[in-house]
């Protein structure tokens, strides 16, 4: 009987020092700000930096990271940018305490993020609330902009926009097109926009994002369709399965998903990943020559070529650095918020990627030549560019 | 959605192979039931833990990453489901140890061996998803099995891979053995015996501590089996992928007759083909709803379950 107490005193003391151990390394990291500077701006990021779809939220961290890091060199800013990142996981139940702990910071002066449709949703009230603008480097959703968030700034095509070019694209291959999509905010959008360009199509079928189960009565469905042509809307934790289970079932047709499947560790399918195509809102740096030295700094910093969206997300935060040139440092934040919304509103600013307008929902001004469709074409390298859908489809 | 009739086939063989993984992970949940009267909620993880072993033991240890072929395949593929048995088996017979017998020396009451379990599935759970273990994400299963060849290139419509044939006929050699252990086997006498009067079982000179950790063992093992099963079909592992096939293993254990074993499995392979193909027939959004409105209705004309609840066959 002893001993055993003793044993259970032990495996608690142990648990207890894991969960602290746990805790202590979920510090927010930022950087320490120059000394010559004495004021300090927060800039307040936030995503799917672990979890499922943490392959989708680093890369655009990292767009971010190196840009805040590029400016507090170069000291244009009248005070020094700190990021402060949230790991929301991608995971819109999870984001709204996140988004009010970054607002209730006192430096905070902008939002980069969210990089997801859903957690965009669930948390735009919070931001436009409290006046922050939240430029948003990757959420496409085509509800988003719907809500009357008066912060909002989208820095990529919408899904309307995108939907219709995949639709258009789809139709331009030529054949039968079956739609499937995982029930989520962004992919149940954007599977509708592209069902609804195309016309007559096959499904759509559903699985249920978390549930691997669910995937096998879809590929079945799906083989039996038979169609030339498959629409996913969804991200690659799902799509990854399901591509590989429908190249298994001996599904022959060409397989064409979106922005939230675009993600360089999708070679972990093997073969079945060759000839699988997105489209994407996302502009690729390599081979711009604005955006060499980009490319080269994220080769440096972080061993890899930037990740989709990081780019984009790169230039957001520019763009939010080009509205605090003209803000008062002195100034109360609620007064520095406020002048990186008005900035942004009547904003007219090239980056390396694109030059960026806002609508007045604070949509991107930019029509189809703004999506790109990529192919994943040799198995062991990654999705490559193949141009602007609209040169494809004519 | 209208009913394609023409996907009956394809989804029935989908269904049993479902059916089949859930039976294999079912066994665990009403074994222990029978014994103890205890719905072991950490039998989940116990699943999981197999998988994992194994993607430890082959994709980071051994670097058995790449398919192989022949014999060397069949040695690899025993060696997988033995490795992932008995790492599910100790991890079943530590929660026994630790977790459950001092709160049976001490007489607790049953909502304690409950919250216990629901707490030691979440402990073990958010265990594997430490960065020092698998962390957050999903990992890539050790492709020892290639994924591409079938053997049945169109059974019923389907084309049924390497990997689903290995699933159902271990299934299968599984249950057999595990009907032979129960009712042929003096072990399995003693597991009967503590499932009909645990108390009068003790008279009789059984040792209860010993059959129950027994009955863990080897609820334990068949679901590493599963767990490796598993890993190999969707070729990840992930922290808490034991989550909804636990659900619905103890589902269908609660269908079938919780306590008893060919309840089990009948009630898998029902589950797993009702969910299936009320895919092809509503959409499957609605696979959830339909089998969970078949659990209901099943209980409220048998409340024991399809079977009851009786152990020995």
């Amino acid at each position: 009987m002893k001993k055993s107490r003793w044993l259970a005193l032990l495996a608690l003391l142990s648990a207890v020092m894991l969960l602290a151990a746990a805790c202590g390394g979920d510090d927010d990291d930022g950087d320490a700000g120059a000394e010559d500077v004495d004021c300090n701006w927060v800039i307040g990021t936030m995503g799917a930096l672990s979890g499922d779809n943490a392959t989708i939220g680093q890369p655009i961290f990292q767009g971010i990271e190196y840009a805040v890091e590029e400016l507090n060199e170069a000291g244009e800013l009248p005070c020094t940018l700190e990021l402060v990142d949230e790991d929301s996981q991608g995971d819109p139940a999870q984001a709204p305490p996140l988004a009010q702990s970054l607002v209730e910071n006192e430096e905070l002066v902008a939002i980069v993020g969210p990089y997801f449709s859903g957690e965009t949703l669930a948390t735009g009230e919070i931001f436009s609330e409290s006046g922050v603008a939240f430029v948003c480097p990757s959420c496409t959703g085509a509800t988003i902009d719907d809500q009357g968030y008066e912060t909002f700034f989208r820095a990529v095509a919408d899904d309307d926009v995108q939907g219709e070019v995949a639709g258009q694209y789809l139709t331009s291959l030529g054949g039968s097109v079956a739609i499937a999509h995982d029930n989520q905010d962004y992919s149940k959008g954007l599977a509708d926009a592209v069902a609804k360009t195309v016309g007559d199509t096959e499904g759509p079928f559903i699985i249920s994002p978390g549930e691997e189960d669910s995937i096998p009565p879809v590929v079945t469905q799906i083989v039996d369709a038979g169609t030339d042509l498959l629409f996913y809307g969804g991200y690659s934790a799902e799509a990854k399965p399901l591509v590989q289970q429908l190249r298994e079932a001996g599904y022959e047709g060409t397989i064409v998903s979106d922005d939230g499947a675009k993600d360089s560790t999708f070679g972990e399918i093997g073969d079945a990943v060759e000839g699988l195509q997105v489209t994407c809102p996302c502009v690729d740096p390599l081979g711009i020559p604005e955006a060499e030295a980009f490319v080269s700094g994220i080769n440096e910093t972080y061993d890899r070529d930037p990740g989709t969206f990081a780019a984009d997300a790169y230039d957001a935060t520019n763009l939010v650095a080009e509205a605090l040139k003209e803000a008062d440092p002195e100034g109360a934040v609620e007064d520095v918020r406020v002048s990186v919304v008005e900035y942004l509103r009547d904003a007219n600013y090239t980056g390396i990627t694109k030059t960026y307008q806002f609508t007045e929902t604070g949509n991107l001004d930019v029509g189809p030549e703004a999506v790109y469709v990529y192919e994943w074409s040799t198995p062991d390298e990654d999705f490559v560019s193949l141009g602007p859908a609209s040169e494809l489809i004519e | 959605m209208e009913c394609n009739f023409g996907l009956f086939g394809p989804q029935v063989v989908t269904g049993l192979i479902l059916g089949f993984l859930y039976a294999l992970i079912a066994l665990g949940y009403t074994m222990v039931y029978g014994v103890l009267k205890l719905i072991n909620f950490a039998h989940d993880v116990i699943f999981a833990t197999g998988g994992i072993a194994v993607f430890y033991a082959f994709g980071m240890w051994f670097g058995i990453t790449e398919p192989v072929s022949g014999v060397e395949l069949l040695l690899v593929v025993g060696l997988s489901l033995l490795i992932g048995g008995i790492a599910s088996s100790l991890s079943a017979a530590v929660l026994e140890r630790f977790a459950y017998r001092p709160l049976r020396r001490r007489n607790a009451a049953r909502l304690s061996y409950l919250i216990t379990a629901i707490g030691a599935s979440f402990f073990m759970t958010y265990m594997y998803q430490q960065n020092f273990l698998l962390g957050p994400g999903r990992r890539p299963f050790p492709n020892y099995m290639s994924r591409q060849s079938a053997v049945f290139e169109d059974l019923l419509g389907t084309r049924v891979t390497d990997i689903m044939f290995l699933l159902v006929i271990t299934s299968i050699v599984c249950l057999i053995v595990l009907d032979r252990i129960i009712n042929q086997t003096r072990t399995g006498r003693s597991i009967r015996a503590l499932s009909e009067d645990i108390t009068a079982a003790q008279l009789m000179g059984v040792n209860v501590d010993r059959v129950i950790v027994t009955t863990f063992v080897i609820g334990g093992f068949f679901a590493g089996i599963a767990g490796v099963l598993y890993g190999l079909r969707t070729g990840s592992v992930e922290f808490n992928m034991g989550f909804f096939p636990g659900l619905k293993a103890f589902t269908a254990a609660v269908l079938g007759g919780i306590g008893n074993i060919r309840g089990a499995v009948l009630g898998a392979v029902m589950l797993g083909l009702i969910e299936s193909v009320s895919s092809v027939c509503i959409g499957s959004e609605w696979r959830n709803v339909v089998a969970f409105s078949v659990l209901v209705l099943v209980l409220v004309f048998r409340p024991t379950g399809l079977l009851g609840e009786r152990m020995g066959g």
